[in-house]
């Protein structure tokens, strides 16, 4: 049976200098499954979720992503995230004058068609909102202008619940938060995966792992994931720091 | 006379340079006696016999950043300007006056408007005023809470003036639309006298080819009040916008805030200066000016000329102006939510003008705006 996703030994350079940031990545996720990174300031991660997004900012110059089987890497991004892939951004932007429920609507209509009505997607939407303890004027808000850090968390994850990806990416989606939103957004992320979805987050810190049931913990340095294991990883990395791989 | 700047230190003053100026297509002594004989309003007669003793000394600034160094005024006409002129009203109008973009298009529309009023506002008002090719001049002595929406299309040639005297605690908001067409030339002159506890919002929507002089003076005499400035500017192929915000401050406790956005495609360029005028006294004063710009073509551009002129301590001022193409991060931040490329582009820009559609959108002018973003959004 198809991955859903599979990356086969990954190299991308920054376009803008062709400078080498992945050197080599391999990786598999299964359907429902919830694949934590980890790794270092610096090592790449980030750039990882936004190569797999197709992020212009990089040129892939050797090896493949497949998605369902199929390669992606030629797509532009809108395209990938039609396919059903989604990221959440660990520095969200701020565009002024489109409303969050308004952006919301108009994205799920692009992914999902127009089968369901303004209406109902509203009423999904301001339900949805009862479980982030944010502001009641959130949904009016231009999107993320103005929002705390906190908030801008919070509404990356509406996103991906309401948008229905099959693979989320979550970069960095805890740093910043504080122990109530960290466990708000975790159990966000818990909701998400009962419909099937499947996670790859990126972290410095296992505390939201502990929250989640995770299948597999990669260790990633200089480019490319060195070392895997269970949660048991993830464990040994707060215990002992990222030296207890090789670099 | 209001002075745009005045750049006086221990009693010595600087010498500031002034634009060549030109004759060439001016009106002539005919037109004035035109003038003269269709304004019926006695007082009326009076004001621009007064103004004409300066007018025709005064010549057309050769403008090097307008690329403006000719003039094609239109035919005289008359139709209603200061038709109820009443001797009180004279004697107010005769005490408020302004150099403005440059002196010559304030006395050519005090002497030879078409069209043109005194309002006195003390209720809660709303007025549009409609001009197309014309020179006008208005005066507002508002008490009360006007809205004020002025819709200027520019063919060929324009030239408005409105003076305004913002009364203690009264309520003022001004939207100055301004659609230019390729070719056309106008200028537009504001100046508001600002008293105690007033508030004032003003917004202005410059767009089109044309070339442009917009010029807006507010003088903060009293204290406690409120003024709030937003430009938005959307242009093509060879647009010129020459836009000159001036805030003075006099009073005490004033706030004053700047803050323009637009977008420029093909060739268009707009010249964007923002002028803090903070004088001696004028303490606890917040001023702001801030503008930014998305450039949607490699040959388009902004030149930002920001004057902080500072003579009190106690004062909080700030100027911050930005160039640019639209963000990449954010056009792949949308991409990444399914919108395509160009859809995101288009979203972002019309997000910049959306406070001001919306705002439009009681009035149902937004169409002006955004028939404005389909044609030079790409």
């Amino acid at each position: 049976m198809k991955k859903l996703l599979q990356i086969k030994d990954l190299h991308a350079v920054l376009t803008e200098d062709g400078t080498e940031i992945l050197k080599g990545v391999n990786l598999e996720i299964d359907v429902n499954e919830l694949h934590a990174i980890m790794g270092p300031n610096g090592s790449g991660k980030s750039t990882l979720a936004n190569v797999i997004m197709g992020n212009p900012k990089y040129k892939v110059t050797k090896g493949d992503i497949l998605f369902e089987g199929e390669s992606i890497i030629d797509l532009p991004t809108n395209e990938r995230a039609m396919k059903g892939i989604f990221m959440t951004f660990q520095h969200p932007f701020e565009i002024d004058g489109i409303k969050f429920s308004s952006f919301l609507i108009t994205a799920f209509r692009k992914l999902h068609g127009d089968d369901e009505s303004f209406s109902q997607l509203n009423s999904i939407l301001k339900e949805r909102v009862q479980n982030l303890a944010v502001s009641e004027d959130f949904l009016d808000r231009f999107l993320n202008v103005g929002f705390s850090g906190g908030e801008k968390k919070k509404a990356e994850i509406l996103q991906a619940y309401f948008l229905k990806p099959k693979l989320l990416i979550l970069d960095e989606i805890d740093s910043g938060l504080d122990v109530d939103a960290l466990r708000i957004v975790a159990n966000q992320i818990k909701e998400i995966r009962k419909r099937g979805t499947s996670v790859l987050i990126i972290t410095h810190y296992k505390r939201i792992l502990d929250y989640l049931d995770v299948d597999k913990v990669h260790i990633y340095v200089d480019g490319k994931i060195v070392k895997s294991g269970d949660i048991g990883l993830a464990n040994e990395v707060e215990e002992k720091g990222y030296a207890i791989v090789k670099r | 006379m209001e002075k745009t700047l005045e750049l006086v230190l221990n009693n010595e003053k600087a010498v500031l340079s002034k634009p060549k100026e030109y004759f060439d297509g001016d009106y002539d002594e005919k037109v004035f006696v035109k003038a003269i004989n269709s304004m019926k309003n006695e007082f009326g007669k009076k004001y621009i016999m007064e103004k004409y003793g300066e007018y025709f000394k005064v010549g057309f600034p050769i403008w090097k950043r307008l690329k403006v160094n000719n003039i094609k005024l239109p035919e005289y006409k008359y139709e209603n300007y200061f038709e109820s002129l009443k001797k009180e009203d004279l004697e107010v109008i005769s005490k408020y006056d302004f150099e403005g973009s440059h002196r010559k298009f304030i006395l050519l529309s005090d002497v030879f408007s078409s069209k043109g009023g005194y309002y006195e506002i003390n209720d809660e008002r709303t007025i549009i005023n409609e001009y197309s090719d014309e020179i006008t001049n208005d005066f507002y002595k508002v008490s009360g809470n006007l809205t004020l929406i002025r819709i200027i299309m520019n063919k060929n040639f324009s030239d408005n003036t409105a003076r305004f005297i913002v009364e203690d605690g009264a309520n003022l908001n001004i939207y100055n639309l301004y659609l230019s067409n390729d070719n056309s030339f106008g200028v537009s002159n504001l100046f508001l006298w600002v008293k105690d506890n007033a508030n004032v919002k003003i917004r202005d929507f410059v767009s089109g080819e044309g070339k442009f002089a917009n010029y807006l003076g507010v003088k903060k005499l009293g204290k406690n009040s409120n003024v709030e400035i937003n430009p938005y500017f959307i242009g093509g192929k060879s647009a010129i916008f020459d836009l000159l915000y001036l805030l003075k401050f006099v009073g005490r406790e004033n706030i004053g805030k700047v803050k323009a956005i637009g977008a420029l495609s093909d060739e268009a360029k707009v010249v964007f200066r923002g002028i803090l005028d903070i004088k001696r006294g004028a303490k606890n004063v917040e001023a702001s000016e801030e503008e930014r710009c998305i450039l949607l073509s490699k040959d388009s551009k902004m030149e930002a000329i920001p004057s902080l002129l500072v003579d009190e301590n106690e004062i909080v001022a700030s100027h911050a102006a930005s160039s640019a193409p639209i963000d990449e991060d954010s056009i792949f931040y949308l991409m990444t939510r399914g919108f395509s490329e160009e859809e995101a582009k288009n979203s972002i820009i019309n997000g910049v003008f959306e406070p001001l559609i919306l705002e439009l959108s009681k009035y149902n002018l937004e169409g002006l705006v955004k028939s404005a973003l389909i044609k030079y959004s790409k």
